[in-house]
């Protein structure tokens, strides 16, 4: 008896693990997602992007980090339930809809903006 | 006597040197054509052979001559510009002696009333210039009158437009003329012509009316010789350019206090330029073949640029321009053309234009990518809005001949500096919706408050609208056909007759409407 509670407890941590480890990759995977803009990284370079996350923040006041996270995981999940799909289409929308900002001449969406800016702030820690 | 020698001296009566003419010779013709540049050629070339006797005169001769070119100097104030000495040429040929060949028509929306633009609209149409531009396309060598995407594409199937919405962003297709030099080109005919007598060295210091300032008596033409002469037609057509159009109708003052057709004090005001400057850069986020958007050296191919549609100017209550693409590791070697155009002497201003573009050629060889460029400089070519403050005015100093100089206040609007930032807010958004990149506006452009342009804008070398076209001679200097309102035999030839600018350089459009005035003056 206390051989198969010992072996359920084994496979009930195991699962547990499991599951916080796929949890923590993913989360990992997200917050890359959430820092990097697709298109934009094509064109600019790391240096670039921090910079233009820097001066949007500085134009914003939009400083801390679980706040941007949150709106960003709010803008993907409203139009995809993968991340980085959900991002780039919230970015042609703001293109669409004017959501867009002017920062160091670049002019860009509010939302890859967000990133560059969160990007900036994990740069700095 | 030999025949050759018969036909010999033939040929060259109908070239004249003023110089060599006796003091107060009386030149008498049906037609007086004042200026043989693009406006004025194009005109006699149009009357050859009509049996009709036209007068060209031309205050230089053949060949450049540096006392001559003198006669066109002048000051400026308010936004910078190039000196006035150097942005025209005075000879035979007139300023396509340096022209680039840039070819385009204007847009139907440039003929339009905009609400947005103030003194905005012509009393013609487009559709009323395009018979008379297929003929102008002739004369600069240039291809069939087809400025359609779809046409260039059957022969050129490279030329693929970035995929925008066609709702906002158009091609604007450009034509390249070899450039026509039309000294060189149509001397022959014209010094052939049987009936086009063609006077050098006979340069006009004033416009003499009757009485009642309704009609021109005779015109009055001198030369650094201390030669004067008078000419005597039926009709005379002023076709010297805008800034001396201006200049002599202002400086003929005799009966008309005022200059000539300037009861309404309008007469220099309105002159206007492109506004051209490098104002963003283009980043791709792949590698595209600008094969469309690319100025290929050393051929005649057309090229397109960036234009936004009618549809989209009047949302955003903007002014018609268009962005021209350059590589951007070209562009950065090349300086801006205020700056190199800067000479007194057009010759040395033309050479130090040239070697501008040909040294960022040569320190760039790899510019002409075959797997595409992804970085671009973005110049500006717009309409400036027409501007009753902008204006050419007479200066108390005189020329050698007795005429008092241009003065030249170029003066731009909030409206100008708005629709440049304007243009490419919406440029970028497209580009961003589209995946296709993202665009970096230059520093002028990033304060929305900062109305002023930076010295940096040049213009095209382009003068519109000094003697500008309205029905309403309250609103304009001329009628919808050219002539001067008030004066039953007086008619100006060229761009200054231009009520907007449009994007396009205006040589293409200024020969179209010269002969459309010729046209007008056969019928009539």
């Amino acid at each position: 008896m206390k051989r198969r509670k010992f072996l359920l407890l084994s496979l009930l941590g195991l699962f547990i693990s499991l599951v916080a480890y796929w949890y923590y990759k993913f989360k990992s995977a997200a917050i890359g997602d959430l820092m990097y803009p697709s298109d934009l990284t094509e064109i600019c370079d790391r240096e670039t992007l921090i910079t233009i996350g820097k001066t949007y923040r500085k134009l914003t006041d939009e400083n801390n980090k679980k706040s941007l996270e949150e709106l960003l995981l709010k803008d993907a999940e409203v139009h995809h339930t993968e991340i980085k799909t959900g991002l780039k289409t919230k970015v042609t929308e703001d293109f669409n809809t004017g959501n867009t900002i002017l920062i160091d001449g670049w002019l860009l969406s509010i939302t890859e903006a967000r990133q560059c800016a969160l990007l900036s702030i994990s740069e700095a820690n | 006597m030999c025949p050759f020698i018969n036909l010999r001296s033939k040929l060259e009566f109908m070239h004249v040197d003023a110089r060599e003419l006796d003091n107060n010779t009386l030149i008498e013709g049906d037609l007086c054509i004042v200026g043989a540049g693009a406006a004025g050629i194009s005109m006699a070339l149009d009357w050859n052979k009509s049996g009709k006797k036209v007068i060209l005169l031309e205050g230089g001769g053949f060949e450049y001559d540096s006392e001559i070119q003198d006669l066109y100097s002048g000051n400026s104030t308010g936004q910078r510009y190039y000196p006035l000495r150097s942005c025209r040429l005075h000879l035979f040929g007139g300023t396509t002696g340096h022209w680039g060949g840039m070819c385009a028509p204007l847009d139907p929306i440039d003929f339009k009333i905009r609400s947005w633009v103030p003194d905005s609209g012509w009393p013609i149409t487009l559709d009323d210039l395009v018979p008379f531009y297929t003929k102008a396309q002739d004369l600069f060598e240039l291809d069939a009158y087809n400025y359609d995407l779809q046409y260039w594409q059957e022969k050129y199937p490279g030329l693929t437009p970035f995929p925008l919405d066609n709702n906002i962003i158009w091609s604007k297709m450009w034509q390249f003329s070899p450039p026509t030099r039309f000294g060189k080109t149509y001397k022959e005919t014209i010094v052939k012509s049987a009936n086009i007598h063609l006077y050098t060295y006979a340069n006009l210091t004033n416009i003499v009316a009757n009485s009642e300032v309704n009609g021109i008596q005779e015109l009055i033409v001198k030369n650094h010789e201390g030669k004067t002469h008078k000419v005597r037609a039926k009709n005379f057509v002023l076709a010297c350019g805008a800034i001396q159009n201006a200049r002599m109708l202002l400086a003929s003052r005799g009966v008309a206090k005022k200059g000539l057709g300037n009861d309404r004090d309008l007469v220099g005001r309105y002159f206007m330029e492109h506004l051209e400057i490098k104002s963003a850069q283009l980043w791709l986020k792949n590698p595209f073949s600008t094969e469309l958007y690319t100025f290929d050296y050393g051929t005649r191919k057309p090229r397109a640029e960036l234009a936004l549609t009618e549809g989209i100017q009047k949302e955003t209550g903007i002014l018609n321009g268009s962005a021209s693409l350059t590589p951007l590791v070209l562009a950065k070697q090349q300086t801006p053309l205020i700056d190199v155009w800067s000479n007194e002497d057009p010759r040395k201003s033309f050479d130090n234009l040239v070697a501008n573009f040909r040294e960022s050629r040569e320190k760039n060889r790899a510019w002409k990518d075959d797997n595409g460029n992804r970085a671009f400089e973005l110049f500006t070519r717009m309409e400036q809005a027409p501007n009753r403050n902008s204006r050419i005015m007479l200066s108390d100093e005189k020329d050698a001949l007795g005429v008092p100089r241009p003065q030249l206040h170029w003066e731009l609007t909030e409206l100008d500096k708005y629709s440049i930032r304007k243009m490419y807010h919406i440029l970028g958004e497209q580009m961003g919706k589209a995946s296709v990149g993202r665009i970096k506006l230059a520093e002028f452009l990033w304060d929305e408050n900062d109305n002023a342009m930076p010295d940096q804008l040049g213009g095209g070398w382009h003068h519109m609208g000094t003697t500008r076209m309205s029905a309403d001679r309250n609103k304009g200097v001329v009628d919808e056909n050219c002539k001067v309102h008030g004066i039953d035999n007086l008619f100006i030839a060229g761009s200054g007759c231009f009520s907007t600018a449009g994007a396009p350089n205006p040589t293409l459009t200024l020969v179209a409407l010269s002969l459309r005035l010729s046209d007008y003056l056969k019928a009539s």
